[in-house]
């Protein structure tokens, strides 16, 4: 093969990769470029919602940027939503509006990584008076306002109503008191000989998501609301008590070796509810979505939780998403007129029925209702009104608590400590980060 | 003698034992990952694990492909994977080009202080990154990058401690010989390290330009922090959208996407592997 003499092929090689790669980079600037400017006022939304959550939101953006032509809102969905704002807000160029978890607004408004919004909600004519007090009050943290509810959620018993009938259990007559519960459980449990446990009835740490609400539900508390931490009480260890008596009756190691067996499948078709494993649980308004998506089939029932005590009834667990306004954010006035749009009856109800959950407002238009898919909407409605109703404490060191609790619950679960033991051990390793924590606000001249 | 062979023989059988059972191992969150990409969401998440789908869902490949199109007007999967491409196109040239450069210098000529600035340069290493997201965020701020891919791929054209070291490792087994003798002939050190070194560093090059890629390819953080428009999303940001708060996870559709995600890098990994083993070995990566 005859080689053209002078030709260093090589040569060509870097001047021709250096043109592809200037190439790609023309084209990465023009994929972020800014579009052209155009007269409105452009808010950034960023909210943590995916799939058909988002779709939900995305209609109500919609709907509100086409309602006038001022102001574009422009929705970003991001599932790791905290690290996101919380390096924005730090770094100085936050969103203008954030979709946060109920739960963490005090750890915002503590860190003044979020605004009030007091004095805008007053002059638009947004008032408590509205709203289901327990989803207004998540958002007021030291008599201040820091969020407002966009999709709320309130927790009820489900059951199998297929199983109910195969034990010779009425599915019309779910339990009422803790003492049913207990008996009717008992009767749906199933074990092998050797007391391998093939299904059961209910289980206290079946999901394991709420393990710090066994406590309000028997009349205790997690914090006196001043300087204590109060999760010792005589009510909060007859709670545990109970608690510790599935694994007395069924065996810690059985329940545990069982449960093991579903670990992590919550959101998929072997979730043990859905499986006919477990017979009855506490659960959200959201359980029906995943009941239509994984096990269609399932013939269930939704009911009030039952009491623990007579004098607390329908106890319920209240669970919110909210919407905020980061500090710093460039637009604060056109990010609240968005919300204003939100929190009207339609915009709320638009939002909620798309996410299949119930409103956060006293006032509920019929067609929600009639076109809510979850047969069992009203009851979840009712139980925000409950009386037994109980949200995370609104405290900036929440998280490391409910940790603790969640260990605590696994020590009583498990037999390796006595509900006292455990309770004490916990109030002692939280009392001093209480304390550490109010003497931070105060040195912020927050108490 | 034949005792010997068949020792021989018994120890060979043993060692490939061995090694298909460990690939087994190995392939096993692989097989699970295809196999539920093709199953029925029912049959998705079974304990014990349900293996061979009771019918192969080879439409989830297309569902997931297409997942997302109704609610935002375009084609999720299809604008992430181009986007993920121009990034990795960007990080891996610049990769290459810059710690080759770098490498070259510490490596093969003498300037004063080379050794403490080779010492710096590794001690980098052990700063992990979240340690520098603020700062660095703060930098990209100011420079008014956010919501660019500048802050994703400029940094790889300033050099990585880690890939420095490697090529700055194959450099050094280049003998000297070589170079002098190109010197002598009047070659400049630039026409040296084109025309001699990194012709010779194949291999070493595709290593770094391979970890690079699937680095730059699976970056979740970076994307997370620093992209603010959906259509500019990568890849691995785009997995999220398989699943949803409260309305369960498609975990067939998730495993689908996560199939197609996973296949470059894979089929990479096949056309160059002979190079990437060669350079592992040679610049001795290898544990």
């Amino acid at each position: 093969m005859p080689q053209t003499p002078g030709v260093d092929r090589n040569a060509f090689t870097i001047p021709v990769l250096a043109i592809a790669v200037f190439g790609v980079l023309f084209e990465s600037e023009q994929l972020t470029k800014a579009p052209p400017p155009d007269k409105k006022v452009h808010v950034q939304y960023w909210e943590k919602w995916t799939d058909f959550e988002f779709d939900a939101m995305k209609k109500v953006v919609d709907a509100f940027n086409k309602s006038q032509d001022k102001i574009q809102v422009d929705i970003l969905s991001i599932s790791s939503i905290e690290d996101k704002t919380l390096m924005a807000i730090s770094g100085g160029i936050p969103p203008d509006v954030v979709g946060l978890y109920g739960e963490n607004v005090t750890q915002y408004a503590d860190n003044h990584a979020v605004i009030t919004l007091d004095d805008m909600c007053r002059e638009a004519g947004i008032t408590k008076e509205d709203y289901i007090p327990a989803f207004w009050n998540v958002g007021v943290v030291r008599n201040k306002l820091y969020a407002l509810p966009s999709t709320p959620a309130t927790t009820a018993m489900h059951y199998n109503r297929e199983l109910f009938r195969e034990v010779g259990l009425d599915p019309d007559k779910p339990p009422k008191t803790f003492d049913e519960l207990f008996t009717m459980a008992e009767k749906l449990t199933k074990r092998e000989p050797n007391g391998h446990l093939v299904r059961t009835g209910f289980m206290p740490s079946e999901p394991g998501w709420w393990n710090w609400a066994w406590g309000p539900f028997f009349g205790g508390t997690l914090w006196d609301g001043k300087d204590k931490i109060t999760f010792n009480s005589p009510e909060n260890v007859e709670a545990y008590d109970w608690v510790q008596s599935f694994s007395k009756k069924y065996g810690a190691s059985a329940m545990q070796s069982f449960q093991a067996g579903f670990n992590g499948t919550f959101s998929s078709p072997q979730n043990p509810f859905m499986t006919s494993q477990n017979a009855m649980e506490i659960q959200g308004v959201w359980m029906y979505n995943f009941v239509h998506k994984f096990s269609p089939k399932l013939d269930w029932s939704a009911a009030p939780f039952p009491a623990a005590k007579p004098n607390l009834p329908d106890p319920t667990v209240i669970d919110l998403d909210v919407l905020c306004i980061p500090t710093g954010a460039k637009h604060v006035k056109e990010a609240f007129e968005f919300l204003k749009f939100v929190e009207t009856q339609k915009g709320l109800e638009m939002l909620c029925l798309g996410q299949k959950k119930l409103t956060p407002l006293k006032k509920v238009s019929d067609g929600f209702i009639e076109h809510h898919p979850n047969p069992f909407i009203k009851l979840f409605i009712r139980m925000a009104y409950s009386k037994t109703t109980c949200a995370a404490p609104k405290l900036g060191i929440w998280s490391q608590y409910k940790d603790e609790i969640t260990n605590a619950t696994s020590e009583i679960t498990l037999m390796t400590k006595t509900p006292k033991q455990a309770l004490d051990d916990v109030t002692n390793r939280m009392q001093p980060m209480l304390d550490k924590y109010l003497a931070r606000l105060k040195a912020r001249g927050e108490e | 003698m034949q005792s010997q062979q068949k020792l021989i023989l018994a120890r060979k059988v043993l060692i490939q034992i061995t090694l298909i059972g460990l690939s087994i191992v190995f392939l096993f969150p692989f097989a699970w990952l295809i196999l539920t990409a093709l199953k029925p969401i029912k049959e998705t998440m079974t304990v014990p694990i349900k293996w061979i789908p009771s019918k192969f869902m080879w439409g989830n490949f297309y569902d997931a492909a297409v997942y997302g199109h109704d609610s935002l007007g375009y084609y999720p999967f299809v604008v992430y994977a181009r986007n993920t491409i121009v990034l990795c196109t960007l990080i891996v040239a610049g990769t290459v080009a810059s710690n080759s450069v770098v490498a070259y210098s510490f490596a093969r000529l003498r300037w004063p202080g080379r050794d403490l600035a080779f010492g710096i340069t590794l001690a980098t290493m052990m700063v992990p990154f979240p340690v520098l997201m603020v700062p660095t965020f703060a930098l990209f701020r100011h420079l008014e990058w956010i919501g660019t891919y500048r802050p994703l791929w400029v940094p790889s054209w300033f050099g990585s401690a880690f890939s420095i070291f490697l090529l700055r490792q194959f450099f050094r087994t280049i003998p000297f010989e070589l170079t002098e003798a190109a010197k002598l002939d009047g070659a400049s050190e630039w026409r040296i390290f084109r025309t001699i070194v990194l012709p010779l560093s194949k291999a070493a090059l595709a290593v770094v330009a391979l970890f690079s890629f699937m680095a730059a390819w699976n970056d979740f953080l970076g994307p997370l922090i620093y992209l603010l428009d959906q259509k500019n999303f990568t890849l691995s940001l785009g997995l999220q959208f398989y699943q949803s708060q409260n309305g369960g996870t498609s975990w067939n559709l998730l495993m689908a996407a996560s199939a197609m995600v996973i296949a470059p890098v894979i089929v990479l990994f096949f056309f160059t592997q002979r190079l990437f083993i060669q350079g592992i070995a040679i610049t001795g990566l290898k544990g």
